[in-house]
C-alpha cells in the first residue's frame, strides 16, 4: 500500500507529522484528523468491510464545528419539521433525506449500518440511483438533528427535503407507465405464443374449433393490453386531431385499435388472419419508447426538483430581549437580526453592532473575505464567516439585490432559443406519408379484391410501425445520459445533449469554478531561525480559534498548543506558548503586537500574505490564495487541442485574475465583471455567431448561466445556480466537461444512424406490404427486429470511456512557488 | 390435441396471476432502486449468524495479512 495517499480519502498526504491509526492490524496514514476520526468510527463499529468493498475514493470529511451542529439543530424546531417529517400510523416518524458525498455502493452500506446502531432508529434505506434516504425513527428516543449528525460523522452531508408536487405526480405517472408496459409485454409474449400455430399452419388438418380456441384466447389477452396500455395513444391522437395536428399517435392508434376491432370481428364472424399479436407488440414497443423518454426526463428533473426544497432561509429576529427563529420571507425593513458565524445573510441591511469578515464571492467573485463593521452595508446571500453581527434590515424578500438578479435570470431564460428535436421534424413527414400510403392501399385493393382490402391496409399500418423511430432518440439519450452521469456530468434538461455538439466557445468563471473557491496555503517562507514545520504548527495553533476564512486553510494541520489566544477580527491573532508570545496576521498588526519594524516587502501578486512573528523576531511569511482545481490545466489544455475557444470572465478585480490567466491556456480573460457585464459578453459572442457554454458556480453568474446557449454549474455551486443550469458537474473535477463534449457528437451520430435505420426498414417494407406480400407474423418479426437493432445501437454509447489525463497537485507546499510554475 | 382445451385456459390463469404480481410489485416500489440489491448481497452482514464452531478466526495482529480470501470467510 503506498504511503503517499490518505487511506480514507485518497488525497495526497500533507508534509508534517504523520497521522497514523491501526486498521486491521496495519498502520495506515491519513491526510487529516477528520479522515482518521471517521476511520476510527468505522473500525470501532466493526464495519471495516467498507474499505475492502469500496470501489471509488471516499469524500474527505469536512470538520464538524459548532456552526454545523447548530445548523442541524434547526431541523428539530417545529416550524421546520412540520412539512418535512411524516407521522406514520404506528407512531413512528419518517422523513426523506438527500445524501451528498456518496461515491460508491459501499458508502451507502456504511451509512445504513452505522445509522442502524443508533438507538431509536428503526430503519434506514438509501436508494442507490436517486441517492435519497428514507429514515424511520421513534419519536423521543432520537432527534432528527442527531440522525443528521450521525451521517455527518462519517463525512457525508444529509438534508431533509419534501418532494414537490411535480415529483409526486411524476412518480405516480411513472408507476402507471411501468404497469402499462408490463401488461403490454406479458400480453405480447402470450399472444405471440398463441399466434405461432396459427401463422405457421400447424392447425391444418385439425378441428376448426382449435383455431377458434387460439383466436378467442388471443382476444382475451389483447383486451387489457389495448384497453389499458394503449389508451394513452388513443387519447393523444384524439386530442391532436381536434387541434388539427398530425402526430405519430394518429397512425399508431389507427393500427392498434383498428387491428383490435378488425381481429375481434374476424374471431366472431370468421376470416383469414387475426392480428392480435402484432397489436400487442406494437403497444409494447411504442410504450417502451415513451417510458424511456419519461424516465429520462424524470431523472433529470429529480436533480433540480430536490434543490427547490433545500432548507428554507431562516433568520434570527431580535425582538426586545428575545431572539426568535423566523422564515426569512417575513423580515421587514427596520427589523433587527443576529448573524452567527457561518450564517448566510438573509436580507440586505446595515451592520449596527459587531465587526466581521464576510464572504462575498457569490455576489462579486472576489475570493478574499471583506471585513465590514458598524455602519457598512451587507447583501443578502453573502456569508458571515468570522464573528457575530447584528444587522438592521433595509430591504428584504423581493427587494434585495439577490431577488433582482433572479428576476434578470428568469427573463433571460425565457428568451433562450430552443432547438427543434430532430425526431419531431422527421415524424411529421413520416406520418403524412404513412397515412397517404394506407389510404392508397385501401382504395386500390377495394377495387382489386375487396375482401382483402382491410387486412392489407392493416398490414401496411402495422409494418410501417414507427416503433423503431420512436425508440431511436430516447434510447440514445438515455444511454448517453447514464454514461455521462457515471462520469460526473449530469444533464438536467432534454435539450442539453443536443446543444453540446454545437458548442465552440467556453466561458469560465474564476472563483469556485477554475479555482477551488476557498483559501489554501500556497507557500511559507521562513524569515527567522525557526524550521518550516514548527512555523506551520504555530500558525495552525493560532488559527484554530478563528472562524475567519484564512483559518480554514489551517484546519487540517497538526497544531501546536497555544494558550491565551486572542482574536482581533480582520487583523490577526495572538497567543502564548512556553512563555513566549506569538502573533499571526496582517503585517501591521503583527508588527504592532511584537514590537517589530517593517518586514521585507513582497511582490503584490494577488495572494493574501500574512505574517507569523514572536517578540522581537519575524518568523515566517505565509502566502494564501485560491488554488486552481487540480485538473483545470489539463482539462483546458485538452479543450484547447480540440479547438475550443476558452475565455475566463471573473468578477474579481484583484491581480489574482491575471495570475490565474497566466497559468492557463486561455484565449481571453476579463476581470471585474458584474453579472450584467458577463451577460453582455456572452451576447456579444453569440452575435458573432459563436455557440457559448458558460461554466460557473454562483449567483454572480446567474444571468449568464441563463443567457448562454448552454450552462453548466460546478459541484460547489449555489443551489440556485444548479437549479437554473442545463447541466451539473457532480465531482470536484472539470474533466467531465471533456467527456461530455466528446460524447455529445457521438450521441448525435447514433441518433442519426437510428433514424436512418428505422426509416430504411419502413421504406423497404412499405411497398411489400402495399402489394399484400407481408403476412402478420412477418410484420411482427420485422417490428421487433428493427426495435432491437435500434436499442443495441444506442447501447454502444454506454460503453464509451473517455479519459483525460488528470494531474493531481499537492495541496500543501512549504516552498515559495515561482510565478512561472504552471498548474499549481 | 384436445388437451389444449385445458392447457390454454390454464396458461391464461397463470398469466393473470403473473400480472397481479407484477402490478403489486410496481405499487410496492420494487422497481424504484435497481442498483442497490446488486451491491448489498455482496456484504457479509450475516457474520453473526454463523455458529461459533464454524467461524474462521482472524489472523493475529502482528501477522502480515495476505490474501483477501484468507481473511474473509465465505
Amino acid at each position: 500500500m503506498d504511503n503517499t495517499l490518505c487511506f480514507h480519502c485518497s488525497d495526497l498526504l500533507p508534509p508534517g507529522p504523520a497521522i497514523i491509526s491501526q486498521v486491521d492490524g496495519e498502520p495506515r496514514h491519513f491526510c487529516c484528523l477528520g479522515c482518521k476520526a471517521v476511520s476510527d468510527t468505522i473500525i470501532n463499529e466493526g464495519l471495516e468491510q467498507f474499505y475492502q468493498q469500496r470501489s471509488a475514493p471516499t469524500i474527505t470529511p469536512q470538520p464538524i464545528d459548532d456552526a454545523t451542529r447548530e445548523g442541524y439543530a434547526l431541523y428539530d424546531s417545529d416550524s421546520l419539521q412540520g412539512p418535512l417529517v411524516h407521522y406514520r400510523d404506528d407512531g413512528a416518524l419518517e422523513t426523506q433525506l438527500m445524501v451528498e458525498g456518496l461515491t460508491c455502493a459501499a458508502c451507502i452500506w456504511l451509512i445504513e449500518r452505522h445509522l442502524e446502531r443508533q438507538p431509536g432508529v428503526q430503519s434506514i434505506r438509501i436508494n442507490h440511483s436517486t441517492q435519497r434516504a428514507r429514515v424511520v425513527w421513534t419519536a423521543g428516543e432520537i432527534a432528527l438533528s442527531q440522525i443528521l449528525l450521525a451521517i455527518r460523522e462519517l463525512g457525508f452531508h444529509a438534508s431533509p427535503f419534501q418532494p414537490s408536487d411535480w415529483e409526486q405526480q411524476m412518480q405516480a405517472a411513472q408507476k402507471k407507465a411501468l404497469t402499462r408496459i408490463g401488461i403490454a409485454g406479458l400480453g405480447s409474449m402470450q399472444a405471440m405464443m398463441l399466434a405461432y400455430p396459427l401463422s405457421f399452419g400447424l392447425t391444418t388438418g385439425t378441428d376448426d374449433s382449435l383455431i377458434q380456441l387460439f383466436r378467442w384466447a388471443s382476444w382475451l389477452i389483447a383486451t387489457p393490453v389495448v384497453l389499458y396500455s394503449a389508451m394513452p395513444f388513443l387519447q393523444a391522437a384524439l386530442r391532436d386531431l381536434r387541434v388539427r395536428h398530425l402526430t405519430m399517435d394518429v397512425p399508431v392508434s389507427l393500427a392498434i385499435f383498428g387491428g383490435y376491432i378488425a381481429s375481434a370481428w374476424i374471431t366472431v364472424a370468421g376470416g383469414e388472419e387475426v392480428y392480435f399479436e402484432s397489436v400487442c407488440m406494437f403497444t409494447f414497443f411504442l410504450g417502451l419508447g415513451r417510458f424511456l423518454e419519461m424516465r429520462g426526463r424524470y431523472r433529470a428533473g429529480l436533480a433540480g426538483a430536490s434543490l427547490l426544497n433545500a432548507m428554507p432561509q431562516t433568520a434570527r429576529l431580535q425582538l426586545g430581549d428575545t431572539e426568535r427563529l423566523v422564515p426569512a420571507q417575513t423580515l421587514k425593513p427596520g427589523d433587527t437580526i443576529n448573524l452567527r458565524p457561518g450564517d448566510s445573510v438573509p436580507a440586505d441591511g446595515t451592520i449596527i453592532a459587531g465587526s466581521s469578515a464576510l464572504d462575498e464571492s457569490m455576489l462579486t467573485g472576489e475570493y478574499l473575505p471583506v471585513t465590514r463593521s458598524s455602519g457598512e452595508r451587507v447583501c443578502a446571500g453573502t456569508v458571515n464567516s468570522e464573528s457575530p453581527l447584528q444587522i438592521r434590515v433595509d430591504q428584504a424578500g423581493q427587494h434585495t439585490r439577490l431577488s433582482a438578479i433572479m428576476r434578470i435570470l428568469d427573463q433571460a431564460q425565457q428568451e433562450k432559443p430552443r432547438t427543434a428535436i430532430m425526431a419531431d421534424q422527421v415524424a411529421r413527414y413520416f406520418v403524412a406519408a404513412v397515412l397517404l400510403a394506407a389510404t392508397i392501399t385501401f382504395a386500390t385493393w377495394l377495387l382489386l379484391e375487396p375482401s382483402r382490402a382491410f387486412a392489407i391496409t392493416l398490414a401496411v399500418l402495422v409494418v410501417t410501425c414507427p416503433c423503431a423511430l420512436s425508440l431511436a432518440t430516447p434510447t440514445a439519450l438515455t444511454a448517453a445520459t447514464s454514461a455521462l452521469r457515471a462520469q460526473g456530468f449530469l444533464p438536467t434538461r432534454g435539450t442539453t445533449l443536443e446543444g453540446l455538439s454545437t458548442i465552440d466557445t467556453l466561458v469560465f468563471d474564476k472563483t469556485g469554478t477554475l479555482t477551488e473557491g476557498r483559501l489554501s496555503l500556497r507557500g511559507l517562507t521562513p524569515l527567522g531561525d525557526m524550521a518550516r514545520a514548527q512555523c506551520l504548527a504555530l500558525a495552525a495553533g493560532l488559527e484554530r480559534h478563528s472562524e475567519h476564512p484564512v483559518a480554514h486553510a489551517f484546519r487540517e494541520l497538526e497544531s501546536a498548543p497555544l494558550t491565551e489566544v486572542r482574536n482581533q477580527p480582520g487583523q490577526g491573532i495572538t497567543g502564548q506558548m512556553e512563555g513566549r508570545r506569538y502573533a499571526i496576521g496582517s503585517a501591521a498588526f503583527v508588527a504592532d503586537r511584537c514590537q517589530l519594524g517593517d518586514p521585507d516587502p513582497e511582490p503584490d501578486d494577488g495572494s493574501l500574505t500574512i505574517y507569523l512573528a514572536t517578540e522581537g523576531q519575524w518568523l515566517a511569511r505565509l502566502a494564501l490564495d485560491d488554488h486552481l482545481r487540480p485538473d483545470a490545466l489539463s482539462t483546458l489544455r485538452t479543450l484547447k487541442q480540440r479547438g475550443y475557444q476558452l475565455i475566463m470572465a471573473s468578477g474579481d478585480q484583484s491581480p489574482h485574475v491575471a495570475r490565474v490567466a497566466g497559468q492557463l491556456p486561455l484565449d481571453q480573460s476579463y476581470s471585474g465583471q458584474s453579472p450584467e457585464d458577463k451577460l453582455a459578453l456572452v451576447k456579444a459572442l453569440e452575435a458573432r455567431g459563436h455557440q457559448v457554454m458558460m461554466i460557473g458556480d454562483g449567483l454572480n453568474d446567474l444571468p449568464v448561466l441563463a443567457g448562454a446557449r448552454l450552462s453548466v454549474a460546478v459541484a460547489g455551486a449555489s443551489d440556485i445556480a444548479r437549479l437554473k443550469a442545463d447541466a451539473m458537474l457532480l465531482g470536484e473535477t472539470l474533466t467531465p466537461l471533456v467527456t461530455a463534449l466528446t460524447l455529445a457528437p457521438r450521441t448525435r451520430r447514433v441518433i442519426r444512424q437510428n433514424i436512418t435505420l428505422s426509416l430504411l426498414y419502413n421504406a423497404t417494407t412499405l411497398p411489400l406490404a402495399m402489394m399484400g406480400l407481408i403476412p402478420p407474423w412477418l410484420a411482427a418479426i420485422g417490428m421487433s427486429a428493427s426495435s432491437v437493432v435500434v436499442v443495441l445501437n444506442a447501447l454502444r454509447l454506454g460503453r464509451t470511456r473517455v479519459s483525460a489525463p488528470v494531474a493531481t497537485a499537492p495541496r500543501y507546499s512549504t516552498e515559495p512557488l515561482s510565478l512561472s510554475e504552471p498548474g499549481l | 390435441m384436445s388437451i389444449l382445451y385445458l392447457l390454454i385456459p390454464l396458461s391464461l390463469i397463470l398469466v393473470g396471476i403473473a400480472l397481479t404480481l407484477f402490478i403489486w410489485a410496481v405499487k410496492n416500489e420494487q422497481f424504484e432502486d435497481l442498483d442497490g440489491p446488486a451491491h448489498s448481497i455482496l456484504y457479509d452482514d450475516d457474520v453473526h449468524r454463523i455458529p461459533p464452531e464454524a467461524q474462521v478466526k482472524k489472523p493475529a495482529a502482528n501477522n502480515k495479512p495476505t490474501d483477501k480470501d484468507e481473511t474473509h470467510h465465505g
